[in-house]
């Protein structure tokens, strides 16, 4: 890829992290910049799926760190000796990163402080839900109870969480039942809606346009008791919760 | 993916220790069945104990909750006050704790008031009524939290509460089977 807007992913080396970078090194988007904090993750054991596709959806695999990714590429990155996004650290390096984007993949439920959003450097975050009608926690279990496609919006993010600009918002099939949703779906839905977005800033230079928000109802959902999830993910094995025909549902398909 | 012979959520100092429920692990349909017998022999265990004696629960939090239930008994809930609800519930849903009073937005007043257990039996039944109004996941959702805290302690609750549990013990089984009927799930 020519030089376009400089782009940095920033956050911590986690499935969500690693599913965006071998996303994107997959798509030839790069090169991205990388700042990365609290030190590598475990050895990621491999999910069934991994690797293939359903219909377009890429399934990631997850078992490469952020570092061995960004280094095959020749992907320049800092690893830095800090624990959360909110380190003053995170903040510096960040400032004086030159990026005109900033892709946040943090931890699961790491609060981005004022300090760091206000660095001049917007911060693009895939939010699984349909904004601003499923803002929270655990939402993919929530769509699929309530007969819903499973959404992820792209945000820039703001103070207040779940409630900056939506540039983007996609819906999915939902997962056949031998597909981990907490991670591996999760992280497949968030890295093709963030594709979509770079493929986007790329071609124009600019971002989308912010969507204009929907008329449902905004509900905030919180993380999902075992005994919802189990009902979800039962009504996945049986077949039952799936909206979307059969004939237009893809199978698991043969890694290309 | 293994069967779970036991409902693990419902024990222990759960106000002290608190779950989570980050990424629980799958266990298939046994989890669900291990799930309603856990409820079904703290039912029991209540319903055996229980006296229909007249229940004293005081202090800011418990009026607020006993204010909501009859409200949303009588239809006569603004949105305002629903608002307030949500909000309690968020907070809850935060800490797994209730407090005997808050600030305004519910904040506790005092980190360390959250042991008065006849609170939890309150809000169940808050969870209980708004569910049944607006047959909104979240506050089922909350509902089987407090019901896994309520039977953690039930060594702890007034025998005038006992009834008051079991009945929403079966309040909640009715919705999670409504919910499996409506999905399709058999377990």
């Amino acid at each position: 890829m020519s030089a376009g807007p400089r782009i940095v992913i920033i956050g911590a080396d986690t499935p969500r992290a690693r599913a965006y970078a071998a996303a994107i090194e997959r798509a030839g988007l790069g090169p991205m910049d990388g700042i990365f904090y609290g030190g590598l993750g475990p050895v990621q054991q491999a999910m069934a799926g991994e690797g293939r596709s359903l219909g377009t959806l890429w399934l990631p695999r997850l078992g490469s760190s952020v570092d061995d990714i960004f280094d095959r590429n020749a992907w320049p990155y800092r690893r830095l000796d800090a624990q959360g996004i909110n380190d003053p650290a995170c903040i510096v390096a960040l400032n004086g990163s030159g990026a005109q984007l900033a892709i946040f993949a943090g931890r699961g439920g790491e609060i981005v402080s004022a300090d760091v959003l206000s660095q001049g450097v917007p911060l693009l975050h895939m939010h699984p839900g349909r904004l601003p009608g499923q803002r929270g926690s655990t939402t993919l279990y929530y769509s699929i109870l309530e007969g819903q496609p499973c959404s992820v919006s792209a945000l820039l993010m703001s103070p207040k969480i779940d409630a900056g600009p939506v540039v983007a918002c996609n819906s999915y099939p939902r997962p056949p039942h031998d597909v981990d949703v907490d991670v591996l779906y999760d992280c497949a839905i968030r890295a093709d809606t963030l594709l979509g977005v770079l493929r986007y800033l790329l071609l124009t230079g600019d971002l989308p346009e912010t969507l204009q928000p929907g008329h449902e109802q905004d509900c905030l959902y919180f993380v999902i008791h075992p005994v919802l999830k189990h009902l979800a993910l039962l009504a996945l094995h049986e077949g039952q919760a799936d909206e979307i025909p059969a004939q237009s549902r893809p199978a698991i398909q043969p890694e290309e | 993916m293994s069967g779970i012979a036991a409902y693990p959520y419902a024990q222990g100092a759960l106000l002290e220790r608190p779950h989570s429920y980050f990424y629980s692990a799958y266990g298939g349909a046994a989890f669900v069945q291990a799930w309603r017998a856990d409820r079904a022999a703290c039912h029991l265990e209540l319903a055996r104990t229980a006296q229909q004696t007249e229940s004293a629960c005081k202090g800011p939090t418990a009026d607020c909750l006993r204010r909501w239930a009859e409200q949303l008994s009588t239809s006569g809930l603004s949105s305002a006050e629903r608002q307030r609800i949500d909000a309690l519930l968020r907070n809850f849903e935060a800490k797994k704790r209730l407090f005997e009073d808050y600030y305004p937005g519910f904040n506790s007043r005092d980190r360390t008031d959250f042991q008065t257990i006849c609170l939890y039996v309150r809000f169940a039944e808050v969870l209980v009524l708004a569910y049944q109004r607006w047959h909104a996941l979240p506050y089922l959702n909350a509902l089987l939290k407090c019901l896994d805290i309520l039977c953690a302690e039930r060594g702890r609750l007034a025998v005038s509460d006992r009834a008051r549990v079991a009945a929403m013990i079966a309040a909640e089984a009715t919705f999670v089977a409504a919910l499996a009927d409506k999905l399709g799930v058999t377990a």
